[in-house]
């Protein structure tokens, strides 16, 4: 890969990133925010994180082709079934990625 | 918390508050190694890419475009949108760094992730004052810093170690997943939730990632529209 182009990828991309990260920090002191509107930022973790991993999940057409392609959506509820119990990420993690092994190896 | 404890039983805490997520973090981090060092980066590369960028999803996203020769300014317009999540985090963060000089905001600022934001965000409540909930976070992002550095630094030098088969890049949707779960304690949280998740799956062919800010910003709507009705309801 070009260094340059590498380089000024990486420096756009922390720039911007870093720009967007502190915007508020410095942006909030010259605005009014409501209480319905510190309602509503409750719900951004709620907005955000499930659009983060859906589609790779549900549209996943990897190597891994068992169920009809649908064999991660499928692992991954189950594993929120497991995670709503035992609130403990690593058991979840990996009771996930060992279903989804043993459903890769036994369709 | 009503005593007021030192800042360091804050700090504690809130270090304490992500260690549980750590699992979480390690796959994502040695992924990141790994696509990066397979992405023709060396060593330095990748974990100056990690350093300055600090996020996991746009970097993994812009690392693909560069592979395909995309045009610069696409690759950081991508990253940009990808990553415009955090201005609404820190939007929300924003009342907490009010009197913290620039060095501090600018330190926060740059480790400012879903992780300790997720974190923090679940556990403000417990606390009195913005002061509190600075230190909090601050324990929570150095944690979080750690963890995903040293996760990634190990993917770069020892990547390439897991056969495909094992499908450890499934860790990434299951530790963002296991990150919402927990908060999920209502029906408004799951509406808001779902219409996210739901919306991202319609909106996924966009351009740019531009379907995971459509679908946040749809969500939020739900969101105000739910609070509008049940202040009416009041």
């Amino acid at each position: 890969m070009n260094s340059n182009y590498l380089w000024t990828c990486i420096l756009g991309l922390s720039l911007v990133t870093f720009t967007i990260r502190v915007s508020f920090f410095y942006l909030y002191s010259h605005l009014n925010i409501s209480k319905q509107t510190e309602k509503i930022m409750g719900y951004i973790p709620a907005a955000i994180l499930p659009a983060l991993f859906m589609p790779a999940v549900f549209f996943h057409n990897g190597e891994v082709g068992a169920i009809a392609g649908y064999e991660r959506l499928l692992v991954l509820l189950l594993a929120a079934l497991v995670c709503y119990k035992t609130k403990n990420m690593f058991i979840t993690i990996l009771f996930g990625l060992l279903t989804l092994l043993a459903v890769t190896l036994l369709f | 918390m009503k005593n007021n404890e030192p800042k360091q039983h804050y700090i504690l805490m809130g270090a304490k508050s992500l260690l549980p997520i750590i699992p979480g973090v390690i796959p994502f981090g040695l992924i990141m190694g790994t696509v990066a060092q397979n992405s023709g980066l060396n060593l330095f590369e990748s974990m100056s890419l990690n350093i300055f960028v600090f996020a996991g999803a746009s970097q993994l996203a812009a690392l693909d475009l560069m592979t395909k020769d995309t045009p610069a300014f696409i690759v950081i317009l991508t990253g940009l949108v990808i990553n415009l999540r955090f201005m609404m985090y820190s939007a929300a963060l924003a009342p907490i760094f009010q009197d913290k000089s620039h060095f501090k905001k600018a330190l926060m600022a740059y480790s400012l992730t879903d992780q300790s934001y997720a974190v923090s965000n679940s556990a403000f409540p417990r606390f009195d004052n913005n002061s509190q909930k600075f230190y909090f976070y601050a324990g929570a992002s150095i944690v979080m810093a750690i963890a995903w550095h040293l996760s990634t630094l190990a993917g770069v030098l020892f990547g390439n170690f897991a056969p495909k088969s094992l499908s450890l890049d499934f860790a990434i949707p299951l530790a963002f997943m296991a990150l919402i779960i927990p908060s999920l304690k209502n029906y408004k949280m799951i509406s808001v939730a779902s219409v996210a998740g739901f919306c991202s799956l319609v909106f996924h062919q966009m351009p740019y990632n531009l379907g995971l800010m459509t679908s946040a910003f749809v969500a939020l709507l739900v969101a105000w529209l739910i609070e509008k009705r049940e202040a009416k309801n009041e």
